[in-house]
């Protein structure tokens, strides 16, 4: 083993990681100059690259807290979860979680919600592909088993539920608008994030698709589905809601594949 | 020595910024190849890997990896080579490369290029972990020289030495990036043509053309600047010392429209035609 590297190696990042200087008297640099300034190069720029990242996939996180708020996040963010990944974009992936725990968020408790909103989006750009069901596979469907019909969700579809009205504040701070006031409910919010044809789509669902879709999770049946929805609105329609939202989940790309005992 | 891959004429680095203007171009574009990031591809799904498919399909492709870390004393990570493999079989590139440095230690990433003591420890260090991985590969790799802002007192020898002889012992091929040279010639006040005349020419199979910025009493690798006369001036060095050798220009920030990148790169066509036969300017394709 390259025992003299390995000593090296570890004190150097912990002098990049601590901003501190027991490596420098192993370096050598030019007369013009000191070891101090060369080293900083490096120091400097471990923070600078990943304070760059989180504002690049948190950059509503970033428009809603401004720049200092922000930037002491950030921050403390990296010192407290030094990237352990091989791609810069798996970086920020504890950002939310962590800014549950800090205590900006108890002032801003939307902003756990705004900030998972964008990792959202940014897990359901590069997520798997995978196969689009479609309304001719739901017409092949025997109607004597429509009732056991159950859906798997399609890999990119990633579905929120938050407690407060951080979709609109999102959607204000992305159009360059005022957003309203922050808002808490006692009832969940449902946003539900997916890719069709490439493109990461968003949007709100109400209280009855998003315990729908729920179910969808959790594997549950058409009929339990129908079921589930009469006791949300008028029972008598309650089937042919459901169905309205099949239809417009399988045009939306959400679904990947009906199943249904052959 | 596996035989060098054959020349690909002027390339620049695929950057999602230019996949419009790439992808529906009316007529062709004057870019022989494409280089993409590797990690940025070693994804589940999504537009990058639809992207990369449309690519490869009207232009030769190689990879450029930025997290080998193929000069860390760290275990080599190999979920990491595992999915740097799938992405070749997936991509079919012409080669795959990496830097010669190291970005971590005990199980983290500081995101640059780190250099390390030019030592006889260290030969043997890194030239093993690159014979490991070509193995692992099943194919030869090309490593990249890095700018440096620090040397070691503890080095014994020259970075061309020392790069010269990692290729050597290890068996693979040298992408050599002109930039770094002449950015780490500037740092540590040594010849940056020397440093050309010193690399074995059957083992470049790649040049970099990238632009830096400067610092205080320090010049950085950022690749967010034009090439620079001095860098071009290298090249034209380069160029008479290895002959015909793949070259692309290498911008990572600060992304200009495609058109201006296309200039750069005639003008690396341009050096080159002074310099080189139309015989030795043909491509492969």
């Amino acid at each position: 083993m390259a025992k003299n590297l390995v000593e090296l190696q570890s004190q150097m990042q912990s002098d990049i990681l601590k901003r501190e200087s027991g490596v420098l008297k192993r370096f050598s640099v030019p007369k013009h100059t000191t070891a101090e300034k060369r080293f900083a190069v490096y120091q400097d720029a471990y923070q600078i690259r990943l304070v760059e990242v989180l504002s690049e996939d948190y950059e509503v996180t970033w428009k809603y807290l401004g720049d200092e708020q922000f930037y002491q996040l950030a921050v403390e963010y990296i010192k407290t979860h030094p990237s352990d990944q091989t791609n810069m974009r798996w970086f920020g992936r504890h950002f939310p979680e962590f800014l549950t725990q800090s205590p900006l968020s108890s002032d801003h408790p939307v902003l756990t919600e705004i900030a998972s909103i964008e990792k959202a989006l940014d897990d359901a750009f590069d997520a798997a592909d995978g196969d689009t069901a479609t309304m001719e596979d739901l017409a092949a469907i025997p109607p004597e088993v429509i009732s056991d019909l159950t859906f798997k969700l399609h890999p990119t579809c990633r579905l929120l539920r938050q407690k407060t009205n951080a979709l609109d504040i999102y959607m204000a701070l992305v159009n360059e608008q005022t957003p309203d006031p922050l808002e808490s409910f006692d009832e969940t919010k449902y946003t539900l994030v997916w890719r069709s044809d490439m493109m990461c789509q968003y949007r709100a669902l109400d209280a009855e698709e998003g315990m729908l879709v729920d179910l969808m999770l959790e594997g549950k049946d058409f009929a339990l589905m129908c079921e589930m929805a009469a006791t949300m609105q008028d029972a008598d329609s309650a089937a042919s809601r459901v169905a309205g939202h099949i239809t417009n989940w399988l045009q939306s790309q959400m679904i990947s594949q009906l199943i249904f005992a052959k | 020595m596996v035989e060098k891959p054959p020349f690909l004429g002027f390339g620049l680095g695929l950057r999602p910024q230019h996949y419009p203007e790439i992808l529906d171009a009316d007529k062709e574009l004057p870019i022989d190849w494409f280089e993409i990031i590797s990690e940025n591809y070693m994804v589940e799904g999504g537009r990058p890997l639809q992207m990369l498919d449309r690519i490869k399909e009207r232009y030769p492709v190689v990879m450029h990896g930025v997290s080998m870390s193929i000069a860390s004393t760290a275990p080599l990570n190999m979920e990491y080579l595992a999915r740097l493999k799938k992405l070749a079989d997936h991509a079919n590139p012409k080669w795959i490369s990496d830097h010669l440095c190291w970005t971590g230690v005990h199980g983290v990433n500081l995101h640059d290029l780190l250099p390390i003591p030019y030592t006889e420890e260290a030969l043997n260090h890194v030239a093993g972990r690159i014979s490991k991985v070509q193995d692992f590969l099943g194919r030869c790799i090309a490593i990249e020289n890095v700018s440096s802002y620090i040397e070691f007192k503890e080095s014994e020898m020259d970075e061309w030495t020392f790069v010269s002889e990692i290729a050597k012992r290890a068996d693979c091929w040298l992408l050599l990036d002109v930039n770094n040279v002449f950015v780490s010639g500037q740092n540590h006040q040594f010849d940056d043509g020397n440093f050309i005349e010193q690399i074995p020419v059957e083992r470049v199979v790649q040049f970099h053309l990238a632009g830096h910025s400067e610092g205080e009493d320090v010049l950085i690798d950022t690749h967010d600047q034009p090439v620079c006369d001095e860098v071009f001036e290298l090249y034209e060095k380069a160029l008479k010392r290895f002959g015909p050798v793949s070259t692309m220009i290498e911008r990572d920030d600060n992304i200009p429209p495609l058109a201006e990148l296309l200039d750069e790169l005639n003008r690396a066509r341009q050096i080159a035609s002074g310099i080189l036969s139309p015989e030795q300017l043909k491509t492969a394709a």
